[in-house]
């Protein structure tokens, strides 16, 4: 039992540090873990080792908020907390921003646990039916955000524009991590080369550690569990389309709630993935597919320790990164904004060379292009969604 | 929510996690294992094992007992030597204990030693 505690502990803790840095992705760890296997199977348990993978992909979706916020620099379903949390940012409120994810990421948790009995014991029998109506959903909330823009017609070709970027990107062959340059391009590094015209000046940040008022938590972790786990046991489909349903879902709700439902959401999902497992035998996170490499089949014991360790990390996690934001908090106004966007964005450039290659950088170039249409034809940067929206609705039509 | 109160659910909720590994490392069964079946795979999980002792090193700090079944032969390693008083060559016993490699080769460090006597 202590070897347990011990791994989900360090776990936690280097989960946190890792989570931090740009650009380190958890599936990224947990190659490196599987990889390197050999060198220490005979000294730890196939268990501890996958306690200890377990405990640094739950850390890593409390702590991805972090350089989000402070640097722009985001991966998957971080990449829609960019706006919200960069405009909370420029307003001081950088500290709220990430504690308002990790509210999320805790009582996704909470929420998506409380529930996993019903889910084990249902999901293969209720799934098939419900996967019918996401691409509808997906059409109606897509239209619904189009009509709201005041130039319509440029939203439409802008979203439409995305859709077949996404398709014809995700039909790349052998390119690692598409979605890293696909992202990138599109919300972070066109956001970070715009802004480098500006004179942005990053204010002094305030650590509000007073109640935040305005979270509307049941509803907003509601949505939450509701867009994760209409994709969540989907193929191909993850934490980047969830938030782009509930980001669509959640249209009418203010920024702070927002923040709450995508910090949710990655947390839900990477729990889910251990019932997915469990339910249906498919791994659909890199983190799940290392520990079944060391545990090839859960029982419902795997199942419940898994959830201990969860929520272990989980608690752990919100208090470390709580303490590593305020820390961050503290420096980042006291740093050149300027420097900081041309660091990341050779930073991006170099993680997108080194994993995906010089494939990597053409898709990069190209979704830093489309990145800044919205800008120009002044519709919202949403619309840029169409790239993970339009192809889960073909694929799912 | 402000921060007090987010730290103290933070706390609550690896409480609770820590009180579910708890029972679940407590309540999941040791299994029982042929001693040729127990490789390097198994390091450190608890298992249990049967067998006639064919050798007894004992010291004041450690009992060291080569355990043979039909398959094959482990080292059992006890640091509670007066566990067993009267433990001798040609017993049958069931060890439960956690797998360890010692010098490259693998052993049990026994939590349980029971004599069919």
């Amino acid at each position: 039992m202590i070897n347990i505690i011990l791994s989900a502990l360090i776990g936690s803790l280097l989960g946190v540090i890792t989570g931090i840095i740009p650009g380190v992705h958890v599936n990224l760890l947990a190659t490196i873990i599987v990889a390197l296997s050999g060198l220490y199977l005979g000294v730890f348990s196939p268990l501890t080792i996958s306690i200890f993978i377990l405990a640094i992909a739950i850390s890593h979706t409390f702590c991805k908020a972090i350089p989000a916020t402070f640097l722009g620099v985001a991966e998957e379903n971080t990449i829609f907390n960019l706006l919200p949390s960069h405009k909370m940012l420029l307003e001081g409120k950088g500290y709220e921003a990430v504690k308002l994810t990790i509210i999320g990421s805790l009582f996704g948790a909470v929420a998506i646990i409380l529930i996993s009995p019903l889910l084990l014991i249902s999901i293969d029998k209720v799934y098939p039916i419900i996967k019918n109506y996401i691409p509808y959903l997906l059409i109606i909330s897509s239209l619904f955000l189009i009509y709201k823009e005041k130039f319509r017609s440029w939203a439409f070709v802008i979203f439409i524009i995305s859709g077949i970027f996404g398709i014809l990107t995700f039909n790349v062959p052998n390119i690692k991590e598409v979605l890293l340059p696909m992202l990138s391009g599109l919300f972070g590094l066109s956001s970070i080369l715009l802004s480098l015209k500006d004179k942005i000046k990053v204010s002094k940040q305030e650590i509000n550690k007073e109640k935040i008022k305005d979270l509307k938590l049941p509803k907003s972790i509601g949505i939450g569990l509701i867009a994760s786990l209409l994709v969540g046991f989907l193929p191909g489909l993850g934490s980047a389309q969830g938030a782009a349903i509930a980001t669509s879902m959640s249209k009418k709700i203010s920024t702070k709630a927002t923040l709450v439902i995508l910090g949710s959401i990655d947390t839900i999902i990477m729990i889910m993935s251990i019932i997915a497992f469990y339910s249906i035998e498919r791994a659909r996170s890199g983190a799940i597919v290392a520990i079944t490499r060391f545990i090839p089949k859960f029982d419902v014991n795997t199942i419940i320790l898994f959830m201990g360790v969860t929520l272990l990390s989980a608690g752990i996690s919100s208090i470390i990164t709580l303490y590593a934001t305020r820390f961050i908090a503290n420096k980042i106004s006291k740093l050149n904004y300027k420097k900081i966007g041309i660091i990341v964005s050779i930073f991006i450039v170099l993680l997108v060379a080194i994993v995906s290659g010089p494939i990597g950088l053409f898709i990069l170039l190209i979704s830093t292009i489309i990145g800044t249409l919205p800008v120009f034809f002044k519709v919202s940067r949403s619309q840029l969604m169409g790239c993970l929206i339009i192809p889960v609705i073909i694929y799912l039509i | 929510m402000d921060d007090k109160k987010l730290t103290k659910l933070s706390l609550i909720l690896s409480l609770v996690g820590l009180i579910l590994i708890y029972y679940i490392t407590t309540i999941i069964e040791v299994k029982a294992f042929a001693i040729s079946d127990i490789d390097k795979s198994m390091i450190d999980r608890d298992i249990k094992v049967s067998g006639e002792i064919v050798n007894v090193i004992k010291t004041e700090k450690v009992l060291i007992l080569l355990v043979k079944d039909e398959s094959s032969s482990i080292s059992v390693v006890s640091f509670d030597p007066e566990e067993i008083p009267k433990i001798k060559e040609g017993q049958f016993i069931e060890v439960t204990g956690k797998v360890a490699l010692y010098k490259n080769k693998l052993e049990i460090i026994a939590d349980s030693i029971n004599t069919n006597d």
